[in-house]
């Protein structure tokens, strides 16, 4: 097992190296965690545990190597009372949900031995990495891995941030039943920070549907789709808990890198006694540090968010938004609490490394237009009038510069996710960026138009489609990259 | 109900189907329920025993409202219902078909402990009844008693007053095309400068008579010619407009007079009772509307309260978990299918005007499609699948249910106030199009692709118009719309003249148009700035993508003669009426007649294309195109309204997902020159607008800028 450069694993986080005090930290046992038999078990929130972190297989600097196993794993999600909650049978990756965090460095090759124990095939995607097409984990580029069989990746990870990894063969079912994790790439000239939480959102039923059944594809389209649309009701978790309470230290700097894993969930954030400055949305580090009044994390999305916390006994809360229109009625629920206590520890100096800040101008052009269609009522979803894998694939040069504009006409939000490529998003609805804004998977309100900018950096043929994984059955197409 | 009618009633009822309980966000509404009074065992089911008429209902849903929970009857008439037993109050309801659906909400100890229930359903009486009332939808203004749907559902009436189906039977265009009137011309001098005949007449709505202005045909005057205008008299001939556009004339449905909307019929057109009493669609039915294809049944129960009404309350909805006996509700799977929609929105005719008829060769079966949106659907990429309800009603996620539940009022679930919904279930009922004011979808609907190329030293633009966004043809519906592609290129600022391509044509409108065998120097009109334009046919017909019977004709009886510039003349000066300079006689030497299918339009400056491209001007003959239905009268008039129809000279619409590429050619100027092009969609022809004073504006639907 291997932290960054900056950070140290301590009970399954990473944690400060040096003198200063680590604190129960996440992952550390809690009061309520096995072994504690000094006190009547009370109602208490369970302790925030990040994932665990996988074993870095190659001692050599500049690679890591690792091993994933996608096997059968039953699901037990931790109540806000602490309590287990059996859901029944899942899938795990390495026997954990979510799956082992997968860290890098910038420049690092990354070699990933991935097995299927599954009695269905399988892939693994690299959602927001730039990897090359026989990496990406897509069926329409390579078999996918069959039952009992195994496959080796490599790729170069040249972007720091958080992006994360799941299974892009019948996926809606596949991430559904827990085939998850993160993957961070670190950046040496980014501060160091004392405590990093690996936050992975999700959204439960309040049972899983059957996992293997005969036809090959896990889980059951119906009740993935509807587990889907109604996401935003569904049992919320962090790392598989429902409001996990994080011990801190005043002082501490706090890096929360947070992962929406949901199938067809939102989480929409706002500003308020846990502060939302963000370091980095998806992949992209923002061009500063900046303070968010909100932020809707679609399925897929990804924010990084910093926190010096001091005295803080508060909680994150996640306000009613659903994919059939967004903001929603209704009161928010929380999705993680944090407390800092003690210590009043200074934080660690140095800056944060800043992005490009001005937006790239509009050509006025448009290379490519995507229109998102489809109906909630009966699961039909398509873009430009096609249903997978029956598309028209447009295609784009290598390394130039493209506008590709994507419409919403449905009555649905839809997350738009393009392989192979970060997006700049030029404007909405007409209206230009202020600041320069990258993202991997672009959230689309009903009836909106978003122009986004890309420099295709490989070719290849590359998956464009909605992260709402019930709609992406149809809701997907091809862009091909031409060298 | 089948099974997709299943899922979608529970979708649309709060219930998911993955087993998730569905309360509402709200977490104070569910509670835990009450202790069982003896501590016992208490079974989640509720055996649910259902007849209908005294005899066993089989195949009746029941549900527990603001969960997934569901059962259907059997043979016995028995369903086990599970519930949960901690939503609070417990509901559980009984739907079927022929019948209103029946529920209870149960409370404490009962909520704990019931384990049984039953319903006697009574039949819905049959009999359309002409002898009840439709109700007022009130406006948010009018909501204070439950007369006015607005009194509960406060969302959806705003949505509704706001919508084109409330101005269905008010619209003026549709009277002044009904009666042969123009309401644009106010006062007697301006109609008569529109050579009109001002007199007075009962005004649309009825009420006393007051001054108007007829000009130009009517359904009145003109398929009952021995009714002149102002035509006050009974009519044998009304072409059906009330069918559709005044639906809720109360009495007698099918084949009204428009001039009997009056009231609510006349204020709100197609508005929530109606729809709400449409109890099947039967798309067998050559009729639109109110005469053949919606199946309205208006209840002849005797009421059970004063406060209801005449007679018992009968509302037909997509839910079958509403109870409340001020609604009466039933299920019906329609509400979310688009064969609601083309109740209306699929209409042909055989020809109204007397003595004409269509051609059958071109329509063997006798009638002219005139809106064809639902089988455009239907045939297109898109299908069934995506219904019409799913672009053209957005989700209402701030609203708790239809009655605004949790939002207005502070009032509890239950039977009165129903039950929250998913966030999104419930739809706005504002129907958004083009004729909507600030409507989102008309900036999804298409592209415009342009393309440069120096080409023998001139400017080649290719322009490609898309219709990327709906899953009908654009324009769709009314046929009077019109799709304009206009184009414009300039150097430093200043318009690069046109030399050749395609054009927009006649229909497009011209200040001043001259045609074969006219003399094309005359412009009495015609002011310095002012662009002629000369048009001329190449003798090809146009190939282009279509919808519905034109996708399988021939180039020719496609019907559109291929257009192109011939020349383009800016006016710099005019003297006793005649154009001065530019020489003329360099294009049309003394004694030049337009030749066959050759036309020359004058056209009035105008700033950039796309600023000036809303302000609804004459564009005919501008570099550009244009996409339409073009229906030709029995004089061989082209654009006519639907009821002067003989024939579609052409339909060169836009089909889903299709695609038609223009040509144009600019005189060289510069090393960079810019191009323009904007797309339009327009609400009737230019002509037709002039006629009627109509204060036509067009919405722009795409622009681009190279």
């Amino acid at each position: 097992m291997r932290c960054g450069a900056h950070v140290v694993v301590l009970f399954g986080a990473c944690q400060s190296p040096g003198g200063k005090r680590p604190g129960p930290g996440p992952g550390a046992p809690t009061d309520s965690g096995p072994g504690d038999t000094s006190t009547p078990p009370a109602p208490a929130p369970p302790g925030f545990q990040n994932p665990p972190e996988a074993e870095d297989l190659d001692p050599a600097d500049g690679s890591v190597r690792f091993r994933l196993e996608a096997a059968p794993h039953p699901v037990e999600l931790r109540g806000a009372d602490g309590e287990p909650i059996p859901l029944g049978e899942g899938f795990a990756y390495n026997g954990s949900i979510p799956g082992p965090t997968l860290r890098a460095q910038v420049g690092d090759l990354v070699w990933v031995d991935i097995e299927n124990q599954l009695s269905v095939p399988t892939t693994v995607h690299w959602h927001g990495l730039s990897v090359p097409q026989a990496a990406d984990g897509v069926p329409w580029a390579m078999d996918p891995i069959p039952p009992g069989g195994s496959l080796s990746v490599q790729f170069t990870v040249d972007t720091p941030g958080t992006a994360w990894y799941h299974p892009h063969f019948d996926s809606e079912a596949q991430v559904d039943l827990g085939l998850y994790g993160a993957f961070v790439v670190e950046d040496p000239a980014e501060p160091p920070v004392d405590v990093e939480l690996i936050a992975i959102l999700d959204d439960w039923p309040d049972e899983l549907p059957a996992a293997a059944p005969e036809d090959g594809h896990a889980g059951g389209e119906e009740e993935t789709h509807a587990h889907g649309a109604h996401g935003a009701e569904g049992r919320w978790t962090v790392n598989g808990a429902e409001a996990p309470l994080a011990e801190l230290v005043d002082g501490q700097r706090v890096r929360a890198r947070l992962i929406n894993a949901s199938n067809a969930g939102y989480v929409a954030l706002q500003e308020g006694e846990v502060p939302l400055l963000a370091l980095a949305r998806d992949t992209a580090r923002l061009p500063a540090p900046a303070r968010l009044a909100a932020e809707v994390l679609g399925p897929g999305d990804r924010v990084d968010l910093l926190w010096t916390p001091a005295g803080l006994d508060a909680t994150l809360l996640d306000h009613p938004w659903t994919l059939e229109g967004g903001a929603a009625l209704g009161d928010p629920a929380p999705l993680l609490r944090l407390r800092s206590t003690g210590g009043a520890i200074a934080a660690p100096a140095g800056d944060w490394p800043v992005g490009e800040a001005a937006p790239s101008p509009d050509p006025g052009s448009t290379d490519i237009t995507y229109v998102f269609q489809g109906s909630a009522h009966t699961g039909v979803w398509m873009i430009n009038g096609e249903v997978f894998p029956e598309v028209t694939i447009r295609e784009l040069p290598v390394g130039e510069a493209a506008v590709i504009e994507v419409r919403n006409v449905s009555g649905t939000e839809h997350p738009f996710h393009l392989h192979g490529m970060d997006v700049e998003v030029l404007s909405r609805d007409g209206v230009p960026s202020a600041v320069r804004d990258v993202q991997d998977t672009v959230n689309l309100a009903v009836y909106e138009v978003v122009r986004l900018r890309v420099v295709p950096p490989r070719a290849g043929e590359w998956m464009a489609h909605c992260h709402i994984l019930p709609h992406a059955h149809g809701m997907m197409t091809v862009l091909r990259v031409t060298p | 109900m089948n099974h997709r009618g299943l899922v979608a009633a529970l979708i649309l009822a709060g219930c998911g189907v993955d087993g998730a309980l569905l309360r509402g966000p709200d977490g104070g509404r569910a509670r835990e329920a009450p202790p069982h009074a003896d501590g016992a065992e208490v079974p989640d089911e509720i055996v649910v025993t259902v007849t209908l008429d005294g005899a066993p209902a089989a195949g009746a849903l029941v549900t527990q409202p603001g969960t997934d929970h569901a059962a259907f009857t059997g043979d016995d008439g028995v369903a086990r219902l599970p519930v949960d037993r901690s939503v609070v109050p417990l509901g559980v309801m009984a739907s079927h078909p022929a019948a209103r659906i029946a529920g209870d909400e149960l409370w404490g100890n009962a909520a704990a402990e019931t384990t049984a229930l039953s319903y006697a359903l009574v039949s819905i009486a049959p009999r359309d009844n002409p002898a009840y009332l439709f109700q007022d939808p009130g406006t948010p203004e009018r909501d204070a008693t439950t007369v006015y749907c607005a009194h509960c559902h406060v969302t959806l009436v705003a949505d509704q007053v706001q919508s084109a189906h409330d101005r269905s039977a008010r619209n003026p265009w549709l009277h002044d095309l009904f009666a042969g009137a123009a309401s644009g011309f106010t006062d007697a001098a301006a109609c008569a400068a529109a050579g009109g005949a001002w007199a007075l007449a009962a005004p649309p709505g009825g009420g006393d008579p007051v001054g108007q202005c007829f000009v130009g045909s009517g359904v009145l005057t003109d398929l009952n010619p021995t009714c002149e205008a102002p035509c006050e008299d009974p009519v044998d001939q009304t072409g059906g407009c009330a069918d559709c556009h005044a639906p809720a004339i109360d009495g007698r449905l099918g084949g009204r007079d428009l001039r009997e909307a009056e009231g609510i019929a006349f204020a709100h057109g197609v508005h929530c009772d109606l729809c709400h009493k449409v109890e099947s669609i039967d798309l067998s039915s050559a009729e639109p509307g109110v005469a053949g294809r919606l199946r309205v049944l208006r209840p002849a129960e005797e009421s059970p309260s004063p406060s209801f009404g005449a007679f018992a309350p009968l509302t037909f909805g997509p839910y079958p978990d509403v109870s409340n006996p001020r609604m009466g509700a039933a299920a019906r799977d329609h509400f979310a299918e688009p064969e609601l929609c083309a109740g209306c929105h699929e209409h042909d005719q055989p020809a109204l005007v007397p003595g004409a008829a269509l051609d059958p060769a071109r329509w063997p079966d006798g009638r002219l499609p005139v809106q064809s949106t639902y089988s455009e659907l239907r045939d297109g990429p898109l299908g069934l699948d995506v219904p019409c309800q799913a672009c053209h009603m957005p989700p209402a996620p701030l609203v708790g249910n239809s009655a605004d539940l949790d939002n207005v009022f502070d009032i509890d679930p239950g039977i009165a106030g129903g039950w929250l919904r998913p966030p999104g279930a419930v739809r706005h009922h504002s129907w958004p199009g083009p004729t909507s004011p600030g409507d989102p979808l008309s900036g999804l609907a298409a592209t415009l692709e342009l393309q440069l190329a120096e080409v023998d030293g001139q400017l080649e633009v290719r322009a490609e118009v898309r219709n990327v966004g709906p899953g009908h043809a654009l324009p769709t519906g009314e046929p009077l719309r019109q799709l304009i592609l206009v184009v414009e290129a300039r150097c430093g600022g200043a318009p690069l003249p046109a030399v050749g391509g395609h054009v927009v044509p006649r229909l497009g409108g011209a200040l001043d148009l001259l045609g074969e065998g006219d003399d094309p120097r005359a412009w009495p009109d015609a002011r310095p700035g002012d662009r002629l334009r000369w048009v001329g046919p190449t003798g090809a017909w146009v190939d282009y993508p279509a919808v519905g019977r034109f996708a399988d004709f021939s180039p020719a009886d496609k019907g559109l003669a291929e257009e192109v510039l011939l020349a383009e003349l800016e006016v710099v000066s005019v003297a006793g009426g005649l154009v001065t300079e530019p020489p003329l006689d360099a294009v049309w030497p003394p004694g030049t007649r337009l030749g066959p299918g050759e036309w020359v339009a004058r056209m009035e400056p105008h700033g950039p294309v796309v600023g000036a491209a809303e302000a609804g001007m004459a564009w005919a003959g501008q570099p550009g195109f244009a996409f339409a239905r073009v229906t030709e009268g029995a004089d061989g008039s082209l654009g006519v309204p639907h009821f002067l129809a003989v024939d579609l000279a052409w339909d060169n619409r836009l089909p889903p997902q299709g695609a038609f590429q223009t040509m144009h050619r600019f005189a060289g100027g510069c090393a960079d020159p810019e191009v323009e092009g904007a797309v339009l969609w327009r609400r009737a022809p230019w002509a037709l607008a002039q006629e009627r004073g109509w204060a036509a504006h067009d919405r722009l639907l795409a622009a681009e800028l190279r």
